[in-house]
């Protein structure tokens, strides 16, 4: 055999050799690579309760069974929160029909002072009437807003109102109520990745 | 997590790997018990060789490997430690001869044809580095554990072939010399210049997390396009020097008359 036809064929079967290791372990392992930042230790929820736009209160503990896509936001937000809220109904639509019930999709105001339960529950019947909205003062939301890492902060007033500056991004939490990804901005807007996401975890 | 720690914390914090330990020792061990039969083979080489074998266990156990998911550039720097500066200081270290196939079934001889060498090293630069594998090497313990090994056989499998050509003479052609070193490290060339010149975040693990010293995740891939764009030069090193060797030969003239 000469070299080069030496080298092409080892070559080959040191390829076969790696790519079938890394093809076994992956079909062993299932390893799933979200669409978002995949949080490699998922973390479980904090212990929280606020008043929910179902005239009753939501704790952890009612999340905990279903996959939920959480998004902190207000009501009178001008752009990002209602292009996010329509790019997750746009993500539930990729699911067939007797799925899109076994995701629960939860909206966290950061702006109690005008966010009452009534008005948020107007506001997400817009979108979808089962989107689930949350709100609760500053000291009520805090655990929550602490462990994910949300950042909010009033910013510029105007005549008759103010905006409020906030984190865009929407977490993913598994059926044990364990964060596992986070999508920014654009990556939500993928609507054809993160239903395979959600279509994993149901 | 600290998120601004001071560069020294990587050299004083360790976190000890016994498969990594294991290796080291072993190395050492075999490297003492050479450096005694063989004669010695002076102190410059064995310097570069216990570096290079710090080096390895700098990169897989200190802190540095606790940050690399804060940030891209730690990453980059700990992958290419063990994919370049490693392999050359421990075949540096190596004496003349060492590399010698005899005694070895001619059936394996091919395994260590240079050629083949470089597929592998350059098949895990580039698989590795695809969005989804790399996001996996990331997020999964497994591949995590495995990847810095794969670039440090990698490394040596690709570097060895160029240090025997330094030492033991004529292992291939000129041309091929050339071409081998030139190749050898393009697309690790390529893909830290696509990292230095890309506005958006290429690795969805680094689009949320919060980066060390406070740098927006766009600077992080930025920063590890330059590392990895360094640790590619190398081997172009060589492949420019080799270049002006064959000019400069006889042999790059044809014959005439």
């Amino acid at each position: 055999m000469s070299r080069a036809v030496s080298s092409l064929v080892w070559s080959l079967v040191i390829l076969a050799l790696l790519f079938g290791g890394v093809w076994t372990y992956s079909a062993l392992t299932h390893v799933h690579i979200y669409a978002g930042t995949t949080i490699s230790e998922p973390k479980p929820l904090p212990d929280f309760s606020l008043a929910n736009t179902r005239g009753t209160v939501t704790t952890a503990r009612d999340l905990v069974g279903k996959p939920t896509l959480m998004f902190f936001g207000y009501t009178h937000c001008p752009d990002y929160c209602p292009n996010t809220l329509s790019h997750i109904k746009q993500v539930l639509e990729q699911l067939p029909e007797n799925q899109r019930d076994k995701i629960q999709v939860v909206f966290v105001s950061i702006d109690a002072e005008r966010d009452t339960p009534e008005v948020l529950a107007r506001y997400l019947e817009f979108f979808n009437p089962r989107y689930l909205g949350l709100t609760g003062a500053p000291e009520e939301t805090e655990s929550l807003v602490k462990s994910l890492g949300v950042y909010y902060q009033k910013s510029g007033e105007f005549e008759g109102g103010y905006f409020v500056d906030h984190t865009t991004a929407t977490y993913l939490f598994d059926r044990t109520g364990n964060l596992v990804a986070i999508y920014d901005y654009s990556q939500i807007a993928e609507s054809e990745l993160v239903a395979l996401d959600l279509i994993y975890l149901l | 997590m600290e998120l601004s720690p001071p560069v020294i914390s990587f050299f004083l914090e360790w976190n000890f790997s016994p498969l990594a330990t294991g290796v080291g020792l072993l190395l050492a061990g075999f490297y003492i018990y050479f450096y005694r039969k063989m004669g010695p083979f002076g102190l410059v080489r064995a310097a570069a060789f216990f570096a290079g074998l710090f080096l390895m266990l700098f990169a897989l156990q200190s802190s540095l490997v606790s940050f690399v998911a804060n940030s891209m550039a730690l990453y980059t720097l700990r992958l290419m430690i063990l994919a370049e500066l490693v392999p050359i200081l421990l075949l540096a270290g190596l004496p003349a001869g060492v590399f010698s196939l005899r005694g070895l079934p001619q059936f394996w001889h091919g395994l260590f044809e240079p050629w083949v060498g470089l597929v592998f090293y350059n098949a895990v630069v580039i698989f590795w580095n695809l969005p989804q594998p790399l996001s996996a090497s990331l997020v999964n313990a497994t591949y995590h554990e495995v990847l810095p090994w794969l670039y440090v056989v990698g490394g040596i499998w690709f570097w060895l072939p160029i240090f025997q050509t330094l030492r033991d003479g004529p292992g291939f052609s000129q041309v091929s010399r050339v071409l081998y070193a030139g190749i050898g490290n393009l697309p690790m060339m390529v893909i830290g210049l696509v990292w230095l010149n890309s506005q958006e975040v290429i690795y969805s693990p680094y689009v949320n997390v919060p980066c060390l010293w406070n740098t927006t995740p766009t600077d992080n891939q930025q920063a590890a396009g330059v590392v990895m764009t360094i640790f590619s030069t190398p081997a172009m090193v060589v492949a420019v020097i080799e270049l002006f060797r064959w000019l400069l030969s006889d042999n790059s003239h044809p014959e005439q008359g």
